[in-house]
């Protein structure tokens, strides 16, 4: 079934320089249906819609628009006037900074691009744009959140910003045009209205690469310290917690946002972009009307709070481009994320900008609940989360400024710090190949359940010798099921396991390969049918004192809670489990769902997910080896396998590119897995997403069939049997494999799309892979890839 | 049915998202899950994702729509959108991403848009309370009106006062046009293509329930109507299928119907929500409904679900919808669907999988059985829990005289129809393979009966079973455990005998209760399904307890307790060992039902209906005559004491009820303070 055709193309360039090109091996898809054609224009509309991503605006009239006009160059002088004084002069970047506005210009040295916090080009509809409640809110660089002591509610929470408490009043109308044509008029202030007694911003300390600013809101009691420095060439803000006090009986601080307008793009004047870390990655470009806005939290939103939302943004990060390839920057939250909420306000009724920014959220409002009907009112924490906000801005020039180079500055920034490192599983020159076996489960009986074998240890040899002889030498495997308790919804599992000196054998034979076996676990996460939960003890509660369970429907409308865990049980659970997991002797534990379970709970008293996040990495601690799906970034110091990639983001309507941020980071150091293939309807364009991102396949198989699963809880698993797919995993994995093995190691250095449709990714190893998704033959100089195809040049 | 599906889609969406223990295996990327609804396990199963959210635009060519409420595409895959707030036509090219419109100067409110299969666009116009006839004049390149339908004047079918709110319009192949009105009970009104209007089709009817049937016999059409709302429920959207059958859908029905020409329903969706708002009939004949909340089902054209998917946002994602108001399909099967809240136009296009289950029913259903083998084995392969699949290769085998293979599947699918056909050839082969034993057989058995009669053999074995029962005879227990034989063939005698002569025990009555729940338990398992509604793992042991312990002590009970008061003799014991005793019918029916079972074919059901209804009505004459003899009653009272029995057992039941919800409200109460005292501390 399988045609090997292999080609290879040497072609001597000059005396040494060896490019080798090679194409896919053929692949004949799994399956294919006659009708699958679908009209040209389909097919185009799908390729620029908001799953793949788009080629940068081209639009010479766009571009020399944003040059002339939508380019900052203010002059020193201007500055002066402006009240901006140099705070730092660094090698790398110069600081102004405006105190009584909290507003910064940074200048980029490398190409002296500068940088505003503040929206600029206002006026220059020639409308008017004198609205001074929002002026007051867009000129200054810090927004904070308050709130009333007595009945909370989300409805009472007041956002203002340092102009809006010193109500100042402007010397004109903002508007910029021929007969005004000083681009500084937005910002005069009227002489005298910044009212000193509502607020007052001072310096505490000034060094040559740092200042403190003291920011005190007397008009509603509070104060806080705000350190801005240059640290290796970036700009860092850092709100310390210890220096937050509130004195009035009156207000209380819920959040504070830095630099809320940094970099904002007006209307369709900037042909770049918004970078949102919202599953694999995600991006609004700045060129049209969207009348919308984002906003999340990072790390996936708090149940502690009753929080629910569906986007997750797994990394503290987001970035702004103003155009590819002259002008961005990465904002990396290297403290306090947990806490913060990433907020995009794009271009609509209520503002001409796209701007993006966290929330620091100091506090934030959950019900006290007072009896069984769930009745109750709402209220905040007495005090302030524990963590300080630090904030780093690296302005991004030349080819690096883009997604790519986003990516690729908070990738060096994990690198540096150690939590990254050179530990993909590129186990004989092979790209790894993930399978999870189904071993047990449970099926309702005549009375109680019983069990339903679905795979062996001696399956699993059988499999695992089969794969072998087709050269699939990297397996990583995950075993599931593998405890009597059977399989979904019953973890945290108990240490009983059927056939456990087959499976140790197994388990030994395949590690004498070099090949890991790793176990699956989950402690965090229970339902009802868990036999080693503890209802009242281990399952936590959330802020309102409730049990943190949610009831749902699964698709057979029977009904079923699922527990969260304490931080405390789970780690007491996992530790109990060690010594058991080491007699086993597998590599190291999957646990599914650690990755991306973040709460705060009450445990005589709040404890915040700070708290949860350092329980965790205690956990992540305890192994040799460990496999999180989709976990958050703070985890991946201990991480050997990423699986369950994400495959696309939120897709909101007003998303327009789908990017492969994540990929960017983890590329070169930690191997990352799809979700499983056998539940793949997207046929090749799959695999091809997953050559141009670098995802190694993954598959999940039983040896009996898949119906025999019809009436346990793991019905959803419906294709999986191993007589379906040893010949397509063979199949996929050769293709996958050819792409993918040259660039082992190796990380993402630029992401290019030549056309729509037909990417390009370069590799620090000087492999370039071209991806094209179209249906037509693409070329880029000599190098022609086939419709749907993938091409490999090594040695450009 | 709706209900509970509505609910468990939406969590689905929500676990999906949220990723807790019970979350999908599938993941294509999607904002929403795909199921299908699976009719061997009758319930709803993931599959893989059919289709996938293409655009969502809100600027078609520089036009914005308004409250958009239809859409169609007509032969050329042009979309027609019925752009209501605007009081226009919208008519949008995608590939060409030009749009024209139309009807400005004559419509109000078009809230329905067909185009016929000449390409004449037909407009229903809620505001003008007419529908229109448009076609293309080359010359002008325009659309000009050239029918209108309106409200018939001088026909007994519409008086001056009845309403006429033409919401949608559908022709069928002879070019007939069907408008759907507004709240209209008496269905579509049907006009000739030149406008002259000739009576109703399609409106439903009564439901045959039992209550219903019992109001027809006791009150005039009038009074049904007045004081029971006993009318139809209007028909709410309709559609055509490619051969020009109409489909109607009805708020409260769940799915669809197809109708034949003589008006009469030619299949139904097998399931469905209840709130089906549009629905369309794609290139291969297969049935896209969407909800009012955004739910999308295609059925295959005999009414099987393939895929249920998409559902209602909550947060702008791209393939949901808000408030979607119509669907329709172009010859790929690209679904197009307007939302009148977002005034989006949303393109979902078919992955691989369903197109790929596409090929399988365009070939299943031009009767290409063994083509659309492969295909099918291709499906189940990627789903092994599609019931299509398992019946189209057993369709597949069924047609290459595989009767063996085709049965395997068939069982699988439960597809009954299938079972009962490939099983009835199967036995056939077996029977005549086996033709010359059978006979050799008949033929022993008639010589051992002739042979009987020259030399009694048989008195032996006879003799030997009396003198065993003779000797056993000494023990009560044996006697009392043998009486119900006894009263099965005396039961006047023998009901006596309980009262009077103590023949019966308590602890025989005992065995012979849970003989009858042996019995019935082995029934509901072991029956084969062509006879049998419950699916094995799906019995809940103690449910069945419940089911047969309760009732009967109830009854025992009630009974007793009834009698005792209404000059009744039985004591409490007697009651319940005639009642057990009675039973036995059962406990005989019971084995043999589920044995003969499965050597049936649908076409001798007859044989297990009649074995059924012999046990249950010989079982009910012996409660009656039980009754009867345990209380010395004549008929008359028997009668009344058995009904209010019965209705005391209720009452036992409710008042049960009630006491528990008392003491549930009391532990609430209680549970409050102290929450409340906790929190307040």
């Amino acid at each position: 079934m399988l045609k090997l055709s292999r080609w290879l193309i040497a072609i001597m360039l000059g005396a040494e320089a060896l490019i080798s090109v090679r194409g896919p091996v053929a692949y004949d898809a799994p399956y294919s249906s006659s009708n699958g054609d679908n009209f040209a224009f389909i097919d185009d509309m799908l390729l620029k819609s908001s799953r793949y991503t788009q080629k940068d605006e081209d639009n010479p009239a766009v571009i020399d628009e944003y040059h002339d006009t939508y380019t900052l160059q203010y002059t020193n002088a201007e500055l002066l006037a402006m009240g901006f004084v140099r705070m730092i002069d660094g090698a790398d970047i110069d600081v102004y900074f405006e105190k009584d506005s909290f507003s910064v210009i940074v200048i980029d040295e490398a190409n002296g691009y500068q940088w505003s916090s503040r929206p600029e080009f206002q006026g220059f509809s020639g409308a008017r744009e004198d609205n001074t409640a929002a002026r007051n809110l867009m000129n200054s660089g810090i927004w904070v959140d308050y709130v009333r002591r007595e009945k909370v509610s989300s409805s009472t929470i007041t956002t203002a910003s340092l102009y809006t408490m010193a109500n100042v009043s402007y010397q004109n109308n903002g508007a910029y045009d021929e007969s005004n044509p000083d681009q500084t008029r937005p910002y005069l202030l009227e002489e005298g209205t910044y009212d000193s007694d509502k607020v007052a911003v001072t310096i505490a300390a000034s060094e040559a690469t740092n200042f403190t600013a003291h920011v005190d809101l007397k008009m509603i009691g509070a104060s806080f310290d705000v350190a801005l420095s240059v640290v290796d060439g970036q700009f860092e803000a850092w709100v310390d917690a210890d220096t937050v006090a509130e004195t009035n009986q009156t207000y209380q601080l819920m959040a504070v946002t830095l630099f809320p307008y940094l970099g904002a793009a007006r209307e369709d004047k900037m042909p770049g972009y918004i970078v949102l870390p919202d599953g694999i990655g995600a991006m609004i470009r700045t060129n049209r009307y969207y009348n919308t806005y984002f906003q999340a939290g990072f790390y996936g939103s708090d149940r502690g709070y009753g929080r629910k939302t569906v986007t997750e943004l797994n990394l503290p990060l987001y970035g702004l481009v103003h155009q590819p390839g002259r002008a961005g920057y990465l904002g990396n939250i290297i403290e306090g994320a947990e806490h913060a909420t990433l907020i995009a306000n794009l271009w609509g009724k209520s503002t001409r900008y796209h701007q993006v920014a966290a929330r620091f959220n100091l506090r934030q409002i959950y019900r006290k609940i007072i009896d069984q009907a769930g009745n109750g009112y709402e209220v905040i924490p007495d005090s302030i989360v524990a963590s300080d906000f630090r904030i780093r801005y690296q302005f991004l020039h030349g080819g690096d400024a883009s997604y790519v180079g986003i990516g690729k500055g908070y990738r060096d920034y994990l690198w540096d710090t150690g939590v990254l490192t050179g530990r993909e599983k590129g186990h004989g020159g092979k790209i790894p190949l993930g399978l999870d076996y189904i071993l047990e489960e449970q099926e309702p009986a005549f009375i109680g359940t019983q069990t339903v074998t679905m795979t062996t240890p001696n399956d699993m040899a059988e499999a695992y010798a089969y794969f072998k002889d087709q050269g699939l030498t990297n397996q990583q495997m995950t075993l599931l099921g593998w405890s009597k308790d059977g399989f979904v919804g019953r973890a945290p599992f108990r240490f009983r396991i059927n056939h456990k000196n087959d499976l140790k054998d197994f388990i030994a034979t395949a590690g004498e390969d070099g090949n890991d076996v790793y176990i699956d676990n989950n402690y965090f996460v229970a339902t009802n049918l868990s036999r080693r939960v503890s209802y009242r003890e281990d399952v936590t509660r959330d802020l309102s004192r409730l049990k943190m369970t949610e009831t749902v429907n699964d698709d057979n409308s029977k009904i079923r809670e699922i527990y969260f865990l304490s931080p405390d049980a789970s780690l007491e659970k996992a530790r109990d489990d060690l010594a058991d997991y080491e007699s086993l002797g597998v590599s190291g534990v999957a646990l599914g769902s650690m990755g991306d379970t973040l709460f705060s709970y009450y445990d005589d008293g709040i404890r915040s997910r700070s708290a949860s996040i350092a329980t965790y990495r205690e956990i992540a601690a305890l192994y040799d080896g460990l496999a999180l799906g989709q976990p958050f970034s703070y985890l991946w110091d201990h991480l050997d396998n990423y699986t369950d990639m994400p495959i696309t983001n939120t897709q909101f309507d007003y998303y327009t590119d789908l990017i492969p941020l994540v990929p960017i980071v983890l590329k070169g150091a930690v191997s990352y897995y799809t979700p499983y293939l056998n539940f793949n309807a997207l046929g090749i364009d799959r695999l091809l997403s997953m050559i141009d991102f670098g995802v190694n396949p993954s598959y999940v198989l039983t040896k009996k069939p898949s119906s025999d699963l019809r009436y346990t809880e793991a019905r959803g698993f419906y294709t999986t049997t191993f007589d379906d797919f040893d010949e397509e995993i063979v199949a996929t994995y050769d293709y996958l494999n050819e792409a993918l093995a040259p660039v082992i190691g190796a990380s993402i250095e630029a992401r290019t799309m030549l056309a729509t449709g037909f990417s390009k990714v370069t590799y620090s190893n000087g492999v370039a892979i071209y991806v094209n998704y179209s249906n037509g033959t693409k070329t880029d100089g000599a190098n022609e890839v086939p419709a749907r195809s993938y091409l490999v040049v090594e040695g450009a | 049915m709706m209900k509970k599906a509505l609910t468990v889609l939406a969590i689905a969406g929500l676990v999906y998202l949220s990723a807790p223990p019970f979350t999908e295996a599938a993941a294509n990327g999607l904002p929403y899950s795909t199921y299908t609804y699976s009719s061997s396990l009758g319930e709803l199963v993931s599959t893989q994702d059919a289709y996938l959210p293409l655009s969502m635009t809100t600027d078609l060519a520089g036009q914005t729509l308004s409250a958009p409420s239809d859409i169609t595409v007509d032969a050329n895959d042009i979309i027609y959108v019925a752009d209501t707030g605007n009081a226009r036509i919208i008519r949008y090219d995608l590939e060409s991403d030009t749009v024209m419109s139309f009807g400005e100067d004559i419509l109000d409110q078009p809230t329905g848009i067909h185009v016929d299969i000449e390409g004449s666009v037909y407009v229903a116009d809620f505001g003008t309370k007419e529908a229109y006839k448009f076609v293309y004049d080359e010359g002008t390149a325009t659309f000009i009106r050239t029918v209108t339908y309106a409200k018939p004047v001088g026909t007994p079918y519409f008086s001056e006062t009845d309403a006429f709110d033409p919401t949608n319009v559908v022709t069928d192949s002879g070019l007939n046009v069907y408008l759907l009105l507004a709240g209209n009970i008496n269905g579509l009104a049907e006009f000739e293509n030149d406008g002259s209007f000739f009576g109703y089709f399609g409106g439903n009817r009564i439901p045959d329930t039992w209550d219903n049937a019992v109001k027809s016999i006791f009150f005039d059409e009038q009074q049904r109507r007045d004081w029971f709302k006993m009318i139809p429920d209007p028909v709410y959207n309709v559609a055509v299928d490619q051969a020009g059958l109409i489909l109607t859908t009805t708020k409260g029905s769940p799915g669809y119907l197809k109708l034949n020409i003589a008006n009469d329903v030619y299949n139904r969706a097998i399931w469905g929500f209840e709130n089906v708002e549009d629905i369309f009939v794609g290139p291969y004949d297969t049935v896209f409904s969407i909800t009012d909340d955004g739910f999308i089902v295609e059925y295959d054209p005999n009414g099987s679900v393939l895929f249920i998917f998409s559902g209602r946002d909550t947060s702008n994602q791209k393939g949901l919808f808000k408030k979607p108001t119509g669907i329709a399909v172009d010859s790929k099967n690209n679904i197009y669907a307007v939302d009148e809240t977002t005034n989006a136009l949303q393109v979902f296009i078919p992955t691989d999988f369903a197109s790929l289950v596409h090929e399988a029913i365009r070939l299943y259903f031009d009767g290409r059985y063994e083509e659309a083998l492969g295909p099918w084995q291709e499906v189940l392969r990627m789903n092994r829990l599609f019931d299509l699949a398992n019946q189209g290769i057993g369709d597949a085998y069924f047609a290459q005289g595989n009767y063996a293979e085709a049965l395997k599947y068939y069982k699988i699918a439960r597809d009954r129809d299938g079972y009962s056909a490939a099983y009835w050839e199967v036995r056939n082969a077996a029977l005549l393979r086996s033709g010359p034993i059978i006979v050799w057989t008949l033929i022993a058995v008639a010589v051992l009966f002739i042979l009987n009669k020259f030399w009694p053999y048989m008195r032996f074995a006879r003799a030997g079973a009396a003198s065993a029962d003779q000797r056993l005879r000494k023990y009560p227990f044996y006697r009392q455990m043998t009486h119900p034989f006894y009263l099965l063939r005396h039961p006047i005698d023998g009901f006596y005998g309980i009262k009077r002569e103590k023949k019966g025990s308590n602890i025989s009555a005992l065995i012979y209760l849970l003989a009858f729940f042996a019995t019935y338990i082995l029934w509901i398992y072991f029956t084969n399904f062509q006879f049998n509604r419950n699916i094995p793992s799906e019995i809940d042991f103690f449910e069945q307890i419940i089911a047969v312990f309760v009732p009967f002590g109830l009854w025992v009970v009630a009974n007793y307790l009834v009698c005792s008061i209404r000059d009744g003799e039985g004591k409490l014991s007697d009651v319940f060992q005639a009642s057990a005793y009675a039973l036995l019918p059962m406990i005989i029916a019971f084995p043999i039902l589920t044995l003969i079972s499965q050597v049936l074919t649908q076409n001798e059901m007859f044989v297990y209906d009649t074995v059924m209804t012999l046990g249950v009505v010989i079982t009910v004459i012996y409660f009656v005559v039980m009754v009867k003899e345990i209380h010395y009653y004549d008929m008359k009272p028997t009668v009344a004491n058995i009904l209010i029995s019965l209705f005391t057992g209720l009452m036992i039941l409710a008042v049960s009820l009630i006491v528990y919800f008392l003491l549930n409200e009391i532990y609430g109460v209680i549970a409050d303070i102290i929450q409340e005292v906790i929190s307040r501390a």
